[in-house]
């Protein structure tokens, strides 16, 4: 058994080896590459999908059996907003009082393309104004620094804040404020900071 | 006469086991082709699609920080992302915090590499992270929140009870234990996640600030 066994691997097919290492290396790429493809519902269309679009939307308590995502945590309450520059600009405003509190921006990807997180020494306080890109020179901004790119479907959208400017690879997405759990004691004055947060239409259409 | 029929007899034999031995031949290039080709792509399927999954689902050295029972994927929600993270996130369903400004640490075993059960008690020691926020989270195999009707799924930086020296343990239990018990009951598999937040100073970008206060994780009873 053993002697067939090492002839048959001693009279291998080396070229068909060979083929089969390459096929299988191609597989292996497309498999990684579709499997985001293949996903029924992602975490961004999963959230996004439920709310309106252009206004911050607090979620109700992360809690067993109303979780909106696998692996989100109760250590936090969120304060979410489904932004679409298709109609004009977005303006979006936040304060991140304590460390712990985070306020990200994700493209439908689900890539974090903008990050801000509360500090110990100072309350951060953040303001974007969300445009689409052409409308950025109309506007007169003058950015310190600017990533440009542009989106599949050709558009181009960019984030301005006090300082600087990004682009963004979508004209939609969504704004995630996060505020630490600090006990029951601190609940009412975390809804409250969550609250304050705006995201509207700011040309005139605000919702 | 006799001598006649014994020849064609045996020449019809002869040629019936030529047609035999031919047939066999071919039967068995058959075999063969069909051999070589089920084996090209039984070995293109498994290399393939399995090294993927292990890529996705395990991650390797290139896209995942392990240390002990906690692995945490190093570009995380990033726009940099490697296509095997972005797939991992896409298989889970999941959002993560950009590992620009945070580490999320997930452990699917205790230190010694056992799956963390709910059937068993577990003792999760570290100590506090200097001036970080971070957070401990116990969620089923699936990343679902355990219902108790405490409500409790996770300790903070904030609401975990720490000790004098800056140490801390949570227990992991069905049954009620003093001090930080975080519910376990009836979830199976279970998957612990530690969360670390940045303040601003961007210091966690490497991951490996976090690792000498990742908590340990010890099997009590079972």
């Amino acid at each position: 058994m053993l002697k067939r066994l090492w002839a048959r691997v001693i009279n291998i097919n080396v070229p068909l080896v060979a083929a089969a290492l390459f096929a299988s290396a191609i597989l292996h790429i497309l498999a990684t590459l579709a499997t985001p493809l293949f996903t029924p519902t992602s975490a961004y269309e999963r959230l996004a999908r439920a709310l309106p679009a252009n206004t911050m939307h607090l979620l109700p308590e992360v809690a067993p059996g109303a979780q909106p995502l696998p692996f989100l945590s109760s250590d936090a309450r969120y304060a979410i907003c489904h932004f679409d520059t298709s109609d004009g600009a977005v303006s979006l405003s936040a304060v991140l009082p304590e460390p712990g509190w985070m306020l990200a921006l994700y493209s439908p990807q689900g890539e974090a393309f903008f990050t801000s997180v509360g500090t110990p020494v100072r309350r951060t306080e953040v303001s974007l104004m969300i445009v689409p890109g052409e409308d950025i020179w109309r506007m007169g901004a003058r950015p310190t620094g600017l990533v440009t790119g542009l989106t599949a479907r050709g558009t181009l959208t960019t984030a301005v804040t006090r300082d600087s400017m990004l682009t963004i690879p979508a004209n939609e997405g969504i704004a995630v404020l996060r505020a630490p759990d600090q006990g029951e004691a601190y609940r009412n004055r975390t809804l409250a900071e969550l609250g304050r947060a705006a995201c509207r239409q700011s040309n005139g259409r605000a919702s | 006469m006799l001598r006649s029929g014994v020849l064609r007899s045996r020449s019809a034999s002869n040629l019936m086991g030529f047609t035999l031995h031919r047939l066999k031949k071919r039967v068995g290039a058959i075999v063969a082709y069909t051999a070589d080709w089920a084996l090209f792509i039984g070995v293109v399927l498994i290399l393939g699609l399995g090294s993927s999954w292990y890529m996705i689902e395990r991650g390797s050295p290139l896209t995942t920080l392990t240390a002990g029972p906690w692995v945490s994927w190093v570009s995380a929600a990033r726009v940099d992302a490697d296509p095997y993270t972005r797939a991992h996130e896409a298989r889970l369903g999941i959002l993560p915090l950009s590992t620009e400004i945070a580490q999320t640490f997930i452990a699917r075993t205790d230190s010694e590499g056992r799956a963390l059960h709910s059937s068993c008690d577990y003792a999760v020691e570290g100590h506090e992270l200097p001036a970080q926020w971070w957070s401990l989270t116990v969620f089923d195999s699936q990343g679902r929140l355990i219902p108790n009707t405490l409500g409790r799924s996770a300790y903070t930086s904030d609401t975990m009870a720490i000790r004098g020296d800056g140490t801390f343990i949570a227990t992991l239990s069905r049954d009620a234990h003093p001090g930080n018990w975080l519910p376990i009951g009836g979830a199976g598999r279970l998957a612990l996640a530690f969360t670390v937040l940045d303040h601003g100073s961007r210091s966690l970008t490497q991951g490996e600030e976090v690792v000498p206060f990742l908590p340990t994780i010890t099997r009590k009873d079972c």
